[in-house]
């Protein structure tokens, strides 16, 4: 064998690359190591900050807690600038148990949140009020007044408004708007347009309904934090036709791309761009497709997620884009028509960034949920690797299992791709 | 003595010695650290600069536990090998993904040459990733004799292994590397 190797041997050390450190490297390498030092030890101290607000947030949740026998929700609104509340309803709370909760803003806005919704709202500059919905529904209502601007948050659609009466809903579907009177700007990413009075964002998404009794409550009577009984939903005459889907027209107005003629042009537009390789134009033409909601929101949205792996791809994003691109595509669209290729781009990403735990978690929810799915074979065969790779007792013998019940669509096994998985588990 | 290792002075039996500072450790193992990051990892993935900065990350965390039982040299061998080999397979299971997924490009794919003709070039491309393909031990204890000059002696020691087993990894990684070789050229020349 020595004989043989000769061969190889003068080769070997020609083809090894110069072991010395390029000029500077000893610099560089320092530089870098000292700010990752700094990093550590800037964590470790905001980690002790952390600790103090954890404990605070459990003592205000514990205090909460004891009060929830109280008529009056354990809240107080926000009065003056720089106070933070965090006002929970959760369903199971007595005092507002079927029944809206209303609250009163310092600057005189007006909100009916919904049982069941959880709200946080803070007040600070330059904002003059920020509310977050992470869950239910909401109708705000604030006078338009100079200078003055609300900003409320729903997952990762941010609604701005001066002065407008619109409902917000979060929940399982997606965050949709319905705007009653005024204007609000809906801002989904880079990406904002203009929802005016009678307009429901998305296209596809229910109305929210406006109540005669909320209605009457956030333009007139003062009944700061007190609640009042469900009333039927009866709009008021003026505002009926926008509560239904709105028409052409109307929607075509608040924003130019919901029209399905309109969304369909924007969307081969954006194709077009992407197949000229202009990807930055074809990204924002998907991205203020997808904010507009027309027909094509859904390919567009999902179309920004495939951009962004191509980015990560060509080495030029993290996996943070793709990641949050498709997270977004899940979060607007849990059931949509590209949810299962979606899986499919995740679990690339996860394998390829080394995340085995949650790769793993992802092939098993997929497997368990589509195992006859022409995609599972991809799953099958990233489980395999990975298990293969850890090399875990009886983690070759599963994914040798895998492999045996592992076709791809066209009903055969890629021996290319499992050749390594089974070289790796074969008995030495 | 291993070539290009820093000198540092075998602990005396049983006795163990003060931590040397981060800062001393980084000025006089450096291009050591370096020299065995270039080696070990070969064409594998990232900078061999973030590998080295890994590295040293490492001893700055662990350089208190440092008892001089062993020679630096050698607690610094063993977690270069580690912060490598951890390296290795996640680079593994990444390009495994973007080829599975179809992410990746394969620039590594070249057409096929004329029948019979092997060019030095493809021969040395086809070394290489062979190479890169064999598994850790059996690559690091060949790179580490072929290209390096290390005793099987040496190997072993900071391997902290038996020299048979060095012996033994060596002959396999050989027999290995040029079976891959040898597959490479076939199928080139198809």
């Amino acid at each position: 064998m020595s004989d043989d190797f000769d061969a190889f041997r003068r080769d070997l050390v020609e083809i090894a690359k110069p072991a010395a450190p390029r000029p500077g490297a000893k610099g560089r390498v320092r530089a870098a190591l000292a700010r990752r030092f700094e990093a550590q030890a800037r964590f470790r101290a905001t980690l002790g900050y952390f600790a103090a607000a954890a404990a605070a947030a459990l003592l205000v949740l514990g205090m909460a807690y004891v009060r929830r026998g109280t008529s009056v929700p354990s809240v107080a609104p926000p009065r003056a600038s720089g106070d933070v509340t965090v006002a929970s309803f959760a369903p199971s709370t007595p005092s507002i148990d079927a029944s809206r909760t209303n609250l009163e803003l310092a600057s005189g806005a007006r909100v009916v949140v919904q049982p069941g919704s959880t709200l946080t709202t803070e007040i600070d500059a330059p904002m003059e009020g920020r509310l977050a919905l992470a869950m239910g529904e909401i109708l705000f209502h604030a006078e338009k007044r100079p200078g003055r601007l609300f900003e409320i948050a729903a997952n990762d659609v941010r609604i701005r408004v001066v002065g407008a009466l619109f409902g917000v809903r979060n929940d399982s579907r997606g965050v949709a708007v319905s705007v009653f009177d005024g204007a609000v700007t809906v801002g989904l990413g880079a990406a904002s347009f203009e929802l005016t009075a009678g307009s429901t964002w998305p296209l596809d998404a229910a109305p929210i309904v406006l109540r005669e009794s909320a209605l009457a409550w956030v333009r007139g009577a003062r009944n700061t934090l007190a609640t009042t009984e469900i009333a039927p939903a009866l709009p008021p005459a003026s505002m009926r036709p926008s509560l239904r889907a709105p028409s052409a027209p109307s929607s075509s107005a608040s924003s130019p791309l919901v029209s399905p003629q309109a969304s369909a042009q924007a969307y081969r537009e954006a194709k077009e761009l992407e197949r000229a390789g202009d990807f930055d134009r074809a990204a924002s033409a998907y991205a203020t497709l997808a904010a507009a909601g027309g027909e094509h929101a859904e390919d567009a949205q999902f179309a920004l997620g495939r951009l962004a792996a191509k980015r990560f791809e060509a080495g030029a994003a993290s996996d943070a884009e793709p990641l949050e691109a498709f997270g977004r595509y899940r979060a607007r669209f849990p059931n949509g028509r590209y949810a299962r290729d979606v899986d499919v781009h995740v679990l690339g990403i996860l394998v390829a960034r080394g995340d085995s735990v949650r790769a793993l978690d992802a092939c098993a929810r997929f497997l368990g949920a589509h195992s006859n799915d022409s995609r599972a074979y991809r799953f099958r065969i990233a489980r395999a690797s990975i298990l293969a790779n850890r090399g875990a007792p009886g983690d070759c013998a599963a994914a040798l299992r895998d492999l045996a019940d592992a076709r791809n669509a066209n009903g055969a096994q890629d021996a290319q791709l499992e050749a390594p998985i089974r070289a790796r588990c074969a008995p030495r | 003595m291993t070539p290009n290792a820093p000198r540092d002075a075998a602990p005396p039996e049983g006795a163990r010695a003060a931590a040397p500072s981060f800062a001393d450790v980084y000025e006089q193992h450096f291009d050591y650290v370096h020299r065995l990051v270039v080696r070990l990892a070969l064409s594998s993935g990232s900078d061999h600069e973030d590998l080295v900065q890994e590295v040293f990350a490492v001893v700055h965390a662990r350089l208190h536990a440092f008892e001089g039982r062993a020679l630096l040299t050698t607690w610094l061998f063993q977690i270069a090998y580690r912060v490598v080999g951890a390296h290795i397979r996640k680079e593994r299971v990444r390009r495994f993904a973007l080829r599975a997924f179809a992410l990746e490009r394969h620039d590594d794919h070249q057409p096929p040459s004329a029948p019979g003709r092997i060019d030095g070039g493809r021969r040395a491309r086809a070394l290489a990733q062979a190479l890169d393909a064999l598994p850790m031990k059996k690559r690091s204890a060949l790179v580490l004799f072929e290209i390096e000059g290390w005793s099987c002696a040496e190997i072993a020691e900071k391997m902290g292994i038996p020299v048979d087993t060095v012996y033994t990894r060596l002959h396999h990684a050989r027999a290995e590397l040029a079976r891959r070789v040898a597959r490479a050229l076939k199928e080139e020349t198809r």
